[in-house]
């Protein structure tokens, strides 16, 4: 509206008088050829509409139109008006004031009280409603500047303005179409945009609302079948049948959803049938494969699920999800956890940990059925297994395979020379093909930690072993590794079960790497994998309620503990090594850094005064956990500081690629950098490193401690240089001692000499778990490592059938 | 666990086995008649011009007494012809018996070869007959690696014979191979076989003759010890080889000691090799020579013998490869001392000679005398061993165990001399056990200190902030540290029954050294936990609040 019309409004307004007067006497603007007429006016702009005063319009019978403040009741003002004086009627009051209540409400129903915008004075009057031809109201306004917006293409402006009226006045008539309207304009938009996702959510909303709006049916099918046939395009039949579902449920008959169930039940018969050529070209992996990857396209097709358990029975394949595998580059110098499964599960040991408890390590031997001392312990006569089950994957070895392993081991100039065993063997012999004797120096504590030693299979004749896989190097004794793209890593057995065999196991296991936990979980829950080797300690509770999937404890916690490298000429200093120790909240860092959100009951973490496993006799339950103190270690740093010259010198620190990890260790480099320790992490595993955020599990500490403190696996004594005379003595004295118990006593006295001195500095330990879905079976209660017993492990044939 | 030829000393002294080997007791002059006649030991006997001279000494002199009646008892007898006189030590060769057999050649010829290359190289050093050896399955060295010096003992019984050598010759087609073992009745000793291929048969007898050389060791008489200065005498030292290449000696060479045990007859009794000590001959003058006592015992020849005990030397040469010696402790062979720092040096320490014997020897100085460069440092393995190879012109090697900083033992040795030898040192645990229950004290004391001072500095900067809520909170956490009592006694509880361990076992020194460890650690406790100057600092304190408050307060 102009200004010029607005002052002719104000003066035909001061022309009819005041609202009182208007009361006494019915009077109409003198001057209503000065008024706008209705045609003349412009609907005001969205903006106006949201920013400025709401105003009706009174449309007059001579379509004159006044611009008033909202009238009241609304909408549908003169009706309501009208109903009420119907309903008055014939109505008599019983009294006088009644009487005249009634006839003064007679009178007000008769007339609409307007307000004019824009005057100064005397903005009240009356109008006759017999002279009003409509009203039309502010939100009409805005209804129809949304319908404009919607069939212009601007959906954010409708959207905003409907949602403004739906605020200012709900259930407005009209506006659940106009509503309608912009939802399926929105879902055009998409479409047009290439968004075909946004545009069926749209569609979906609109199907809620009305499914059956004109053009929504078409719309709903343009976006699905994009989306449909992208998710085909990249062999997500997972997300195709998702879409498909959507639409289902909303309309079953679609014709976009029959035309892609045809479609997919095509592609699925098509690879059932590759699926049994392959099963029949004697290529079971391939069977397995194709047959469950059918089962991914459209479950429900008829006849899959025979074929499914065929063929996944014959050649069972575990998939496993994990968020590391074993070629991966990394900054930590050492073995990564994703190395360290991978050399578990491809080679084979002398002796290997079959449990794990509050006693300390268990062992069993794979190649040896029976080892008895002899002579006083002085001699061990190993026998070795002749027979093997049809589930086993371990070559036949006889005693020439030990005797090469050991001499290997024995000699010096060899490049497996093992220090420690060739102090303890004095002698060995070969008696039989199937027996072996060694002579120890002195009885051993525990011959099986000192046999656990990889062996190969170079010194036996390879018909021995014709069933092995050729492809297998000499030490992939249980399955063998193939790389198989960026993400995902096979183990395949290297010795396939006998087609005789009745009972199948896992034939392969493949690793598919994903980047968070939060992936991985999605998942599992998705059925892509069926198993994690280790779970996010944030979802445990609700894993472990989810009755899809088994939770396995793992037999021996995780310690984590920085380690300080023996030759860090800055480490030397005692007074650093104490002031790191002492710096750290190790409370605090636990719940709040690396495992936030964790509830602290059950207990999955507790802080350690040592990196043994807590309640092993190993462990030294009298000692007395480093104390966070800022104002000791403040002291011994700056009494470093002085010795160092003034200056102390930058530490660098390895760390495993590990998110909670290294999140913990930005802490912990904050809180060294309190008391003026500079503390950076190392970038690649070649760069020299001062300390080292460890991850560890000691099986036998007696033995693992040596190769751990001085980083030489091999234990040799010359790497014991750079410790205190003490504490070398104290390690070769525990080696040599002769009974358990002195031993024991050792060990105790070295991690509290280790712990007063900060050789090393405990953190926690924390209880890792495994998750497996429940078609799996075969499982240990309690495994010692990732894939334990893999190979008596039987999957169930099992295929997703939910509705994604 | 102990191999074939390998030997063991400790610091004790160890037994012998007796032999019958000289008859006659003592020294004896011309007029003691001489038992079994042709077999006298060379030793009873002094030179015919140190007699002579003697004679002319006594008659101008008139003597003693005993040189009157020796007069008198020669007077007496007729004085025998010059001829009838026997060898003298210096003039009398090595009797060497070799015995040879051989697989496909002529023995005969080989014998003959023999007999001209010893002339043409050792010459009249030795006294050698060549015969035939029997009794070998196959004539190699492999058949002669076989023997234990007990089957030497019965195969070489001849007793006038010096040195035994038994050499094989046998042919694997183009190539021939000489293995040679020798066997030294008088010390007992087997040597390890040494061997050689050759591809020209001419070589053979050459190549003889250089194996049995160096497996050939000479021997000395110890005639005057003088601290460590020694005087010699050389057997067949007057005679000279063919080839100057075959001289007995040559300064710098390195000899084991023996004490030799004879009885009233002349029977030795029984033979002792002194540990880890040497005598190295610095000086040859004919028949005689002037050497060093180089050894890890204080005094090893010091001290006059008895007339029946002889003192002799046996040349040391690396015939083995390499030795390996074994740390273990003293008394207790069983516990071998892994991860012990050995320090192999080549010069060190002199013995002191007779002319520095006033100057007053700096450890210090001996010591740090050898050049860095020149010290070789090696750790025992697990078994308590380490390796040592011989060095071209280095043949005796100091030999340094410490454990820790604490030197245990300085020996000196001929690496490659023996195959195997043990070095018994004291056991040091109780110190070992003393300081690391020191250094764990030590780090409490550094960090009562470093706290203290923290809190210290804390508190002084809180007043100065006149933040006297948090310096009371600090002066409290101050008065809450450990006090130098605690430390004091936990020092006692250290000591008290180390010591008393120490002397249960009559370690003096180490005890000494127990004390002396505590003594330092006490040092440490009273200069860094001096309560004047704690309570000084309490009191600066208390003063700048109490300046404060009064402040304040106007």
């Amino acid at each position: 509206m102009t200004v010029h019309k607005l002052i002719r409004l104000m003066m035909m307004v001061l022309s009819v008088g005041t609202f009182r007067a208007a009361l006494a006497q019915e009077e109409v603007p003198a001057d209503d050829a000065q008024l706008p007429k209705i045609a003349d006016m412009v609907l005001p702009a969205a903006e106006t509409l949201l920013r400025q005063k709401p105003v009706d319009w009174v449309v007059l019978k001579n379509d004159d139109t006044l611009v008033v403040e909202p009238v009241s009741p609304r909408p549908d003002t003169l009706t309501k008006m009208d109903d009420e004086l119907r309903k008055l009627g014939n109505a008599r009051g019983k009294n006088k004031e009644e009487q005249d209540a009634i006839k003064e409400r007679r009178l007000e129903l008769l007339k609409l009280q307007v307000s004019l915008i824009e005057t100064s004075e005397e903005p009240d009057y009356t109008i006759e409603t017999r002279q009003i031809k409509e009203i039309i109201y502010h939100e009409d306004h805005v209804m129809q500047r949304a319908g404009q917006c919607i069939d212009e293409g601007l959906t954010a402006t409708a959207f905003e303005l409907l949602v403004y009226l739906d605020r200012r006045h709900p259930n407005w008539p009209g506006y659940q179409r106009q509503v309608n309207r912009l939802l399926l304009k929105e879902a055009q938009v998409r479409l047009e945009n290439n968004d075909p996702e946004a545009a069926l959510r749209f569609c979906e909303e609109l199907y809620a609302k009305d499914k059956v709006f004109a053009g929504l049916s078409e719309v709903a099918g343009q976006a699905v079948d994009r989306l449909v046939q992208a998710a085909v395009d990249d062999t997500d039949y997972r997300r195709a049948r998702h879409f498909l579902g959507r639409l289902t449920t909303r309309d079953a008959e679609h014709e976009i959803v029959n035309k892609w169930r045809t479609e997919l039940a095509a592609r699925t018969t098509a690879q059932m049938d590759l699926a049994r050529a392959s099963a029949a070209g004697n290529d079971p992996a391939q069977a397995s494969e194709l047959v469950d990857t059918a089962a991914r396209i459209w479950p429900d097709t008829q006849g899959l699920r025979d074929l499914h358990r065929e063929l996944t029975t014959r050649y069972q394949i575990l998939r496993v999800g994990v968020l590391e595998l074993p070629g991966e580059t990394s900054r930590d110098p050492f073995p990564s956890s994703a190395q360290e499964r991978w050399r578990v599960l491809t080679s084979q040991s002398w002796f290997e940990t079959n449990r794990f408890d509050e006693s300390g390590a268990r062992y069993r031997s794979v190649p040896c059925e029976d080892w008895e001392p002899d002579d006083l312990g002085r001699e061990l006569r190993f026998t070795l297994r002749r027979d093997r089950a049809d589930w086993e994957t371990r070559p036949k070895w006889t005693s020439a395979t030990l005797a090469a392993e050991l001499s290997a081991r024995l000699n010096p100039a060899h490049a497996l020379f093992d220090e420690r065993l060739a102090a303890n063997v004095s002698g060995y012999a070969t008696p039989s093909p199937f027996e072996l004797t060694v002579q120890f120096r002195r009885p051993p504590l525990k011959p099986e930690a000192l046999f656990r030693l990889p062996l190969s299979i170079a010194a036996e004749s390879p018909e021995l072993n014709a069933d092995l896989n050729l492809d297998a190097t000499a030490t992939e004794l249980r399955f063998r590794a193939i790389a198989d793209g960026e993400h995902r890593q096979r183990g395949v057995r290297v010795r396939p079960e006998p087609a005789t065999a009745k009972q199948r196991h896992v034939a392969e296991i493949t690793e598919q790497k994903y980047e968070s936990w939060e992936k991985l979980l999605q998942a599992l829950q998705r059925g892509e994998i069926s198993a994690a080797v280790r779970i996010g300690h944030v979802d445990l509770a609700g894993l472990k309620d989810d009755p899809r999937f088994f939770v396995l404890p793992y037999a021996q916690p995780t310690s984590h503990v920085i380690q300080i490298h023996p030759e860090s000429l800055a480490l030397k200093n005692g007074q650093l090594r104490r002031a790191l120790l002492h710096a750290l909240p190790r409370e605090n860092l636990l719940h709040e850094e690396l495992l936030p959100g964790v509830s602290r009951e059950p207990v999955v973490a507790r802080l350690s005064a040592s990196p043994f496993t807590m309640g092993t006799p190993a462990a030294n339950r009298l000692l007395p956990q480093p104390e966070y103190d800022l104002i000791l270690s403040a002291g011994l740093a700056a009494t470093a500081r002085k010795a160092f010259g003034g200056t102390l010198p930058t530490l660098r620190i390895a760390c495993p690629d590990d998110v909670a990890v290294s999140r913990t260790l930005d802490k912990m480099i904050a809180h060294w950098k309190r008391i003026g320790i500079e503390v950076v992490p190392i970038t690649s595993p070649q760069e020299r490193w001062d300390l080292a955020y460890r991850t560890i599990q000691f099986r036998e500490p007696m033995v693992e401690l040596w190769p751990f403190l001085t980083l030489d696996p091999a234990a040799r004594i010359t790497s014991l240089t750079p410790f205190p005379e003490r504490l070398r003595r104290q390690l070769l004295e525990m080696e040599r001692a002769t009974d358990y118990a002195s031993a024991l006593q050792i060990l105790h006295r070295l991690q509290s000499d280790l712990l007063i001195d900060a050789w090393w500095i405990p953190l926690w330990e924390v209880d890792d778990f495994c998750l497996v879905r429940r078609n799996i079976s075969g499982l240990a209660e309690r495994p010692v490592a990732p894939y334990h017993d893999v190979e008596r492990w039987v999957v169930q044939p099992w295929y997703p059938q939910d509705q994604p | 666990m102990m191999r074939a030829g390998q030997r063991a000393w400790s610091w004790a002294s160890r037994g012998g086995t007796s032999l019958r080997f000289w008859e006659g007791r003592g020294f004896p002059t011309f007029a003691t008649p001489v038992e079994d006649s042709g077999t006298c030991h060379p030793a009873q006997f002094i030179s015919l011009p140190s007699f002579l001279m003697l004679l002319v000494i006594v008659a101008i002199t008139g003597g003693s007494v005993r040189a009157q009646e020796a007069i008198v008892a020669t007077e007496s007898i007729t004085p025998p012809s010059l001829i009838d006189l026997p060898t003298p030590l210096e003039s009398r060769p090595y009797i060497v018996r070799m015995l040879v057999a051989t697989d496909s050649v002529d023995s005969s010829a080989i014998s003959q070869q023999l007999a001209f290359a010893l002339d043409r190289s050792v010459g009249g050093l030795w006294r050698s007959t060549i015969h035939e050896l029997t009794g070998l399955s196959r004539a190699d060295s492999s058949g002669l690696g076989r023997w234990q010096a007990e089957d030497a003992r019965q195969k070489f019984a001849d007793e006038e014979v010096d040195f035994w050598f038994a050499v094989t010759v046998h042919d694997h087609g183009p190539r021939r191979e000489i293995a040679v073992r020798a066997w030294q009745p008088k010390f007992e000793w087997l040597s390890p076989v040494h061997s050689a291929d050759i591809f020209e048969p001419r070589e053979t007898a050459g190549r003889i003759v250089q194996l049995c050389w160096g497996l050939f060791r000479p021997e000395i008489r110890i005639e005057e010890v003088d601290q460590n200065a020694v005087r010699v005498r050389i057997p067949a030292g007057d005679l000279q080889p063919a080839d100057p290449a075959y001289r007995l000696f040559q300064p710098g060479d390195c000899l084991i000691p023996w004490l030799m045990y004879y009885d009233r007859q002349h029977v030795l009794q029984r033979r002792q090799e002194l540990p880890w000590s040497y005598i190295r001959v610095d000086e040859i003058t004919g028949p005689l020579a002037k050497g060093v006592v180089l050894s890890g015992l204080r005094t090893p020849l010091a001290g006059k013998t008895r007339g029946r005990i002889e003192k002799v030397a046996v040349a040391s040469r690396a015939v083995f490869p390499e030795t390996t010696i074994q740390i273990s402790v003293q008394n207790q062979p069983s516990r071998q001392l892994a991860g012990y720092r050995l320090e192999l040096r080549p010069k060190l320490p002199e013995p002191k000679l007779a002319d520095e014997e006033n100057k007053k020897a700096d450890p210090k100085e001996s010591e740090t005398a050898a050049e860095p460069a020149e010290i070789r440092t090696v750790l025992t393995d697990r078994l308590g061993q380490t390796t040592l190879l011989p060095i071209a012109g280095q043949p005796l090697t100091w030999v340094y165990v410490y454990s820790g900083d604490l030197l245990l033992a300085r020996v000196p040795f001929v690496p490659g001399s023996l195959p195997f030898q043990r070095l018994e040192v004291p056991d040091d645990s109780v110190r070992l056990l003393v300081e690391g229950q020191l250094q764990v004290l030590q780090s409490e004391l550094i960090n009562l200190v470093a706290e203290r001072n923290t809190l210290i500095a804390a508190a002084r900067a809180a007043s100065k902030k006149n933040d006297w809520q948090r310096m009371t909170a600090l002066r409290t956490q101050l008065d809450s540290v450990p006090t130098k009592q605690v430390f004091v006694e936990r020092l006692a509880g250290i000591r008290v029954p180390a010591v008393a361990a120490a002397k249960a076992r009559r370690d003096r020194n180490g005890q000494v050294r127990i004390e002396r460890l505590c003594q330092d650690v006490n040092e440490l406790i009273d200069r860094y936990l001096d309560l004047d100057k704690l309570q000084l600092i309490k009191d600066d304190l208390e003063e700048l609040q109490k300046a404060a408050k009064s402040d304040d307060a106007m």
